[in-house]
């Protein structure tokens, strides 16, 4: 550090001789910043005491952006970090004496930004006036003869390849590849080390964003799943046990499922403002579908688990009784929700999910109207048929008591609830070899249905 | 002694303990640990929507974001570190380290974290990878960490990351055990002082009452028996390893005539994939019969009445049903894999070479041995690589016996065109694992008595002709355990430490209420993990539990690259 110790610099306002470089502009901000600040408040004097008190206790050593060295550190981290014995694996936490250390860097590097902010406040006035020799008022500049090489880069300055410039805000001379300018209203050249503490000073006063409307629909998905995770033990015990308040918890349910899936088709419709904030958008809603297909699925189970309990009321108005009036999936336009990843990711990725926990329930209703009315006499042809080919056929179905004829008809009903999914989505991407015997599979079902819905 | 449990409790408390939206950043090393042991939907269950590597710098600025930042301590990990602080694009850090961290790399963070988005660092020891439950590695790879300096040494940067690897799942298991290791090798020897300095060194983390002490880790050399990876392997983990390549959980299928776009990369998990599960240690056999009793559970599901006879009518099923290939994803893979690999088996004839190899590992039949290796050589249908792994097996079984004709075979691969280089393999693992490099008697036919033995076993009759080979570390183990030799293999397995208490480790009647991990310098096998899943059963009522792990996961082309560099003739 040979080259602070230029006996030659001396106070341009009132002439006092000072060490070095730094130890002058030291002065300079305190003695002599009166007359460009507005008003001296009561915080500044604070931060002026401070100032020269961290300087002070810091003698010796260069403070961060005016010398190379590094900031002093008063803590230590222990010889060993604290070992946290919960739990299978063993787990070292290192934050304590991470905090210790980062606490004197930050209020080192507090103490810089404070003065470098006031520094910049009054080079600003000073430009404004048009006079070099105010700016050099306020920061002092290092002689030309000072140095031979740029401090940062190390290269040696030339006449024409490396020019020396003075750093506005340290006074240090500098190459011009190693400075950038600062714009205040006024353009100040600056080093890099005092541009990094800009930057710092900059992030730190651009406050955190609020979350905005994307935290506000996510606080929503949380609250929904929350509620739901409350409501679904209590709403699996009074399955089969208390019918009404099932039904009064299963609308509560349903709501909160609901919230979740309309909150999260919200972000969905969000603008991104860059890929990976659309990536996140997609993730949330993966993640929610797959909580509603996850939790729902008790939901859908109602009437089938049921269905099988001795003493219930007759079926067919009892389906009538539980069930909400949700709206139906009237367009088979999205694929139903099956637990296959190839359906999971096309929903996601379609952003429409087309009303997911509406399509899971009405799984539940199975609403007949949704079934586009076959040709009755191909159907009974087709049903005629399949008696032909199994004589013994309505005798077991009649047998068969009530309640499981039920339940399989639920499962033909779901089955081909998902079989017209496909056809849709076959119908889109021109899969015809798919569409044949999705076609096919889809004509067994109608005939089974039938077989079963006649003979109830 | 749960592998893939351990890492998987650190994978938890870091997404856990941290609510709210959050972003995932790995590095190089981490990501394919954290993939073995998670799936994206279960990252996606614990508001972990974004997954990205610290290495990325054009990640994009979220600062509505948590940052859960589990990297290895390495150089370029931590310098990534400290840009990302330097001009943090997440809002809060959460920073988990996968090893322990040097102290004056926590001041330099410190220091660099002017923005005060630092909320936790920590270390969480998972710097392994663990496949299965039994089984971890280190997973050295030779073009970043060769394992060998020049001939029986190690390369001092694949000795410091095992050393690292051990030690961090030995904090993960909370095990600061015994450590023995084979006599004749310097390397494990070598690895057991390093490992044990840095216990001792690390009394902060080894030395607490909550690490248990009572454990033994038994430190091997893969030259001691070099047979067992160069068997074809039959069970389906196995055989997906040797045929097909696994890199991490991933299988690549893309190269398989007519695949569908759908299965061109699948993934395995033990968790999410309980065919898999049920599966994994069956031969190819059994597995055929297990997997068409899961076609036909799916077929009676959905009312079909198709035949099914053969892999072929599996695999014709599954493509007639589009709905029920979206509805079964699994089995359609399982279907697709199970396929590939029989049409591998069949196409390079590997059942006729596998009679021959696992009679030259488990028979002494030097004539017929023989007559059988020259007509496969000569066989146009065999891989040149089966004919060298034959040959190098039969180099190993007959090394010292009387006629030998190694030098005959060499030249007869020649003249049936197999490369130059592929011939000298044979005299590469002879130096890496010769007769006179081996501590136990592996073939059972260096004196009267084990040829005795070794010919009694011949006569008990087998099962399984594919089949008959148990690897000589599954053996070691048996009889330790059960007593069966009484003490004396502990001249072979010392102490470390040769006034360790006890000296000796249980008593004539074997071992009982004892961790054991053991540990394969230069390599463990998918056969070794399926013996020791086995051994573990079967060791339950005596409260014995295992867990092996290897520098690496041979298969017989990796064990013989490893080799080539260094024991080259």
């Amino acid at each position: 550090m040979g080259t602070f110790e230029t006996p030659a610099l001396s106070c341009p306002i009132c002439g006092v001789q000072a060490g070095t470089l730094l130890l002058l502009n030291m002065h300079l901000d305190e003695m002599h910043s009166d007359g460009t600040r507005r008003v001296a408040q009561q915080d500044d004097l604070d931060d002026v005491a401070d100032a020269i008190l961290g300087f002070f206790r810091g003698a010796g050593k260069a403070v961060r952006g005016l010398g190379t060295e590094q900031v002093p550190v008063n803590g230590r981290v222990g010889a060993s970090g604290r070992v946290v014995e919960d739990g299978p694996g063993v787990v070292r936490s290192l934050t304590a004496g991470f905090m210790s250390v980062r606490r004197a860097a930050v209020s080192a590097a507090r103490l810089e930004d404070n003065r470098v902010e006031r520094r910049i406040e009054r080079l600003a006035l000073a430009h404004g006036s048009g006079d070099a020799e105010a700016e050099q008022r306020v920061v002092a500049w290092e002689p030309d003869g000072a140095r031979d090489a740029c401090p940062l880069c190390a290269r040696r300055f030339g006449r024409l390849a490396v020019r020396r410039h003075h750093c506005r805000i340290c006074g240090r001379l500098v190459c011009g590849s190693c400075t950038t300018e600062l714009d205040v209203g006024a353009r100040l050249r600056m080093c890099g080390d005092c541009g990094r503490t800009v930057a710092r000073i900059r992030s730190r006063q651009a406050a955190r964003p609020p979350g905005g409307v994307l935290a506000a629909h996510y606080e929503a998905i949380r609250a929904g799943m929350a509620d739901a995770d409350r409501l679904l033990p209590a709403f699996n015990r009074l399955l089969g046990r208390d019918f009404g308040r099932a039904a009064a918890m299963r609308g509560k349910l349903t709501r909160a499922f609901g919230d979740a899936d309309r909150a999260s088709k919200l972000i969905v419709a969000l603008p991104a403002d860059s890929p990976t904030d659309a990536r996140l958008h997609t993730a949330i809603r993966r993640a929610v579908v797959m909580y509603l297909q996850t939790h729902m699925f008790t939901l859908s189970m109602v009437p089938s688990k049921t269905g099988s309990l001795p003493a219930t009321p007759k079926p067919a108005s009892r389906s009538a009784s539980i069930d909400q009036p949700v709206p139906r999936i009237v367009s088979n336009d999205s694929p139903p929700p099956v637990s296959s990843s190839a359906t999971l990711s096309s929903v996601a990725a379609n952003g429409t999910g087309g009303g997911l926990a509406a399509s899971l329930l009405s799984f539940v209703t199975a609403p007949r109207s949704t079934r586009p009315v076959e040709p009755v006499s191909v159907l009974d042809d087709l049903v005629e048929r399949a008696l032909d080919a199994d004589p013994q056929r309505l005798a077991r179905l009649a047998e068969t008591p009530l309640e499981e004829k039920l339940a399989s008809l639920q499962v033909l009903r779901d089955q081909r609830q998902r079989v017209l999914g496909y056809i849709s989505k076959a119908q889109r991407e021109r899969r015809l070899e798919d569409l044949i015997s999705l076609q096919a599979s889809l004509n067994d079902l109608d005939v089974e249905l039938s077989i079963v819905e006649r003979n109830l | 002694m749960d592998a893939v449990k351990a890492v998987q409790y650190y994978t938890n408390r870091m997404v856990t303990d941290v609510s709210g939206m959050k972003v995932l950043l790995l590095d190089r090393e981490t990501t394919p640990i954290i993939s073995l042991v998670s799936t994206q939907s279960y990252l996606l269950a614990k508001e972990t929507y974004l997954v990205d590597r610290i290495e990325n710098s054009s990640r994009d600025t979220m600062r509505h974001l948590k940052c859960i930042c589990f990297v290895r301590p390495t150089d370029a990990s931590l310098q990534a570190l400290l840009d990302e602080l330097r001009s943090p694009k997440y809002g809060d850090y959460y920073i988990y380290f996968s090893n322990i961290l040097k102290k004056s790399m926590i001041e330099v963070l410190a220091e660099n974290d002017e923005s005060e988005v630092v909320r936790e660092i920590q270390e969480f020891y998972a710097d392994f990878y663990a496949p299965t439950p039994c089984l971890f590695h280190i997973g050295l790879v030779p073009s970043v960490h060769p394992l060998f300096a020049e001939g029986h040494s190690w390369n001092p940067g694949a000795l410091g990351r095992t050393v690292q690897g051990l030690s961090a799942l030995l904090l993960s298991l909370k095990k600061r055990p015994n450590i023995r290791y084979e006599r004749n090798s310097a390397m494990a020897q070598k690895l057991g002082q390093e490992l044990e300095y840095l216990m001792s060194h690390e009394a902060g983390l080894f030395g607490t009452k909550a690490i248990d002490n009572h454990a033994q880790l038994f430190i091997v050399d893969r030259k001691n028996d070099p047979v067992t990876p160069l068997l074809t392997q039959w069970t389906y983990h196995a055989l997906l390893y040797e045929l097909i390549g696994i890199n991490n959980g991933r299988i690549d299928l893309s190269h398989v005539p007519g695949i569908r776009p759908e299965v061109k990369e699948v993934m395995l998990s033990q968790d999410q994939d309980t065919f898999f599960k049920q599966s994994q240690h069956l031969n190819f056999g059994d597995l055929g019969a297990s997997i068409k009793k899961f076609v036909e559970m799916y077929q009676t599901n959905t009312k079909s009445h198709h035949q099914i006879e053969s892999i072929a009518d599996m695999k014709r099923f599954v493509e007639a049903y589009p709905e029920f290939r979206k509805l079964s994803g699994n089995v359609t893979k399982h279907v697709t894999l199970v396929g590939e690999l029989s049409r591998l088996v069949a196409e390079r004839h590997l059942l006729a070479v596998s009679e021959l190899e696992q009679s030259l590992a488990c028979n002494e039949q030097h004539n017929s041995d023989l007559k059988a290796l020259r007509a496969l050589i000569s066989n146009a249908k065999i891989t040149a690589e089966n004919k060298v792994r034959c040959a190098i097996l039969y180099a190993l079984r007959y090394e010292r016996a009387q006629g030998n004709a190694t030098a005959e075979l060499k030249q007869l691969l020649t003249s049936n065109g197999v490369d130059a280089d592929q011939v000298a393999s044979i005299d590469v693992v002879l130096r890496y694992a010769g007769v006179s490099e081996r501590q136990s008697d592996l073939f059972q036919n260096e004196n009267l008595f084990s040829r005795g033995r070794s010919i009694f076993k011949g006569l008990q009759g087998v099962e399984n002709v594919y089949t008959q080979h148990t690897p000589a570390l599954a053996e070691m183990v048996e009889q330790i355990v059960r007593g069966k030799q009484g003490l004396h293999w502990q001249e072979r397995l010392p102490n470390l430490d040769p006034k360790a208490r006890p000296p000796l480790l249980g008593n004539e009647n074997g071992i009982h209420n004892q961790d054991i991990i053991v540990f394969v310098v230069g390599g463990v096998t998918m056969e070794e993990e399926m013996a020791v899943a086995k051994l573990n059963e079967k060791f339950a009522s005596q409260n014995v539990r295992l867990l092996i792990g290897g520098t690496s996961i041979h298969t017989s082309s990796s064990f013989l690259a490893e080799l080539s560099t260094t024991f080259f003739p």
